[in-house]
């Protein structure tokens, strides 16, 4: 199949998620197969100031986040699932390996999903998240539409 | 002799390090430091998280679930002598599980246990109900780096 190039907009059109929960700048994806996107870790969300006040990290949740809304992108393209809103059935293998920390201009967290099956509506994957070419965190997902 | 505590949300922020807007618990009913504890975050329709996930169908992200399990699961350790109010980073999840959505006007009501605590690394299970029902569960691993780092080999620094 081919590619397919998703800007914010583009995004939203099928993930209903809205700031300040969407996790996700921009996309591509091969439908059915796997997706590319990125987050800019800007610092300045409000999630940095809680997390922590002096030593602002990322939230390995957050990461969590922005790496499900990449493997619901993956296979919510395929059809015309647009309106309907997946639902989280669960993790595992969930990993972390470094700290995220905010950064200048152009840094972000890639990330990379794979769908590995999708079958009666019940989508399994994986998904890993790198920043500045080192793996900051991977899991494997399992969603229900 | 077990000395159980509870505590309220001033109390918390003395022991953890997570702030407003990214702090999920409202208060710790129940806690014997090193073994397990039992605290509630009570959910209205004024929380910052609803409006944007999802229009028009407000339910509680999952993540921000498991956000919540693992701040109570950290107080486990957090109030045994020396580790208070010190900064910790999530190492790992296993059988992470979502049964249920959870709802605004909803009290979640968390249950944790920790089942090892060496060398700065607290393991344990951590469970979510709504009316007494499971909506989320989970494994942690989650480290306090400042005493990990005393056990870390210095050439791999």
């Amino acid at each position: 199949m081919e590619e397919i190039k998703l800007d914010i907009e583009g995004i939203k059109k099928y993930i209903k998620i809205r700031y300040p929960v969407l996790m996700l700048d921009g996309a591509t994806v091969i439908p059915g197969v796997s997706a590319e996107g990125f987050k800019i870790l800007d610092g300045k969300e409000e999630f940095w100031k809680g997390h922590y006040p002096e030593y602002p990290i990322m939230p390995g949740t957050y990461q969590l986040e922005a790496l499900a809304q990449l493997f619901s992108l993956s296979f919510l393209v395929l059809n015309d699932y647009s309106e309907i809103i997946p639902k989280l059935v669960g993790f595992e293998k969930v990993r972390f390996y470094k700290e995220v920390k905010p950064g200048e201009k152009n840094h972000s967290l890639i990330m990379s999903a794979k769908l590995l099956s999708f079958k009666h509506n019940v989508a399994k994957g994986e998904a890993k998240g790198m920043v500045n070419g080192e793996i900051v965190c991977s899991a494997e997902i399992k969603t229900f539409l | 002799m077990e000395e159980k505590l509870s505590l309220d949300i001033v109390q918390i922020q003395e022991y953890e390090a997570n702030r407003y807007p990214y702090l999920l618990i409202d208060k710790v009913t129940e806690i014997v430091p090193g073994k397990y504890a039992k605290g509630y975050k009570n959910l209205t329709f004024n929380e910052w998280f609803f409006p944007c996930h999802f229009e028009g169908c407000p339910n509680m992200p999952g993540m921000l679930q498991i956000e919540a399990l693992s701040h109570v699961f950290i107080l486990l350790f957090l109030t045994l002598p020396g580790n208070k109010g010190k900064i910790t980073n999530i190492l790992g999840a296993n059988n992470l599980k979502f049964y249920q959505r959870v709802l605004p006007g909803d009290r979640l009501e968390i249950e944790a246990e920790l089942n090892s605590w060496k060398r700065g690394i607290g393991i344990g299970p951590a469970r979510g109900y709504v009316d007494g029902k499971l909506v989320c569960e989970a494994e942690f691993k989650i480290c306090i780096p400042e005493i990990l780092q005393q056990y870390t080999p210095k050439s791999n620094k």
